[in-house]
């Protein structure tokens, strides 16, 4: 999967699960302040990348994870490491 | 497994807040239980058992499968809490006497939380269903 795929699958699930308006998906939005997710939000969040990219997220995953740039590198990281497994 | 009527020793809460009768199925990924509404139930108004205790009974129905899990490991019941509760639709309030269905279906586990859907039945009709998120606080002391 190449990371432009990645990223489009990422923006169809936030606009589609998580109701985000198309125009505020910018890598340096905050996924908290600028999206507006919460902390359940959160927890669907990880249900959404499991089912749709196939790994497992730990809690410290999201230690890190700031803005939406941070989670398309995530994302992309963690494909990438188990394309390569 | 065979019905496991003593309910009150895998859930939490205690009366007059226990919303459920008997866990009647359990497996992995399914939990089924009855409850038979009386007419001094908490919930009960003008002789209709209200919303809040069929979420309720949504959520005990998940409490009595941790319980179950927790004793079938010699671990306590731990506590749990309704972290959200979504897609809730009540098609129909049951009544006093009324015996309520309840099977709920394990979605997903993320990290402590469980993801289920909700469905009660009641004289063979779905009354209510909903999804929620359960958060199970470890910590059986606080």
């Amino acid at each position: 999967m190449t990371n432009e795929a990645i990223i489009e699958k990422i923006h169809d699930f936030m606009v589609d699960e998580f109701e985000v308006e198309p125009e505020k998906l910018i890598p340096e939005a905050n996924l908290k302040e600028t999206l507006g997710l919460d902390s359940l939000d959160y927890i669907d969040l990880v249900v959404v990348i499991e089912n749709n990219f196939k790994f497992k997220v730990k809690p410290e995953d999201f230690t890190n994870i700031a803005t939406l740039q941070d989670f398309y590198d995530y994302v992309i990281s963690r494909v990438n490491s188990k394309e390569l497994a | 497994m065979t019905a496991f009527e003593n309910i009150a020793l895998l859930i939490p809460q205690k009366p007059p807040f226990v919303m459920v009768d008997t866990l009647l199925n359990f497996n992995e990924a399914t939990v089924t239980t009855a409850f038979t509404i009386k007419a001094d139930n908490i919930f009960v108004e003008d002789g209709f058992f209200k919303e809040p205790g069929l979420v309720e009974n949504i959520a005990q129905t998940a409490a009595a499968r941790a319980g179950y899990i927790a004793q079938s490991e010699n671990k306590p019941v731990l506590v749990g809490y309704i972290g959200a509760v979504n897609n809730l639709q009540v098609f129909a309030l049951p009544q006093t006497g009324d015996k309520l269905i309840t099977e709920i279906t394990i979605d997903n586990q993320v990290f402590d939380v469980t993801l289920i859907s909700g469905k009660i039945s009641c004289n063979g009709n779905v009354v209510a269903q909903c999804k929620m998120k359960i958060f199970i606080n470890q910590n059986k002391n606080s």
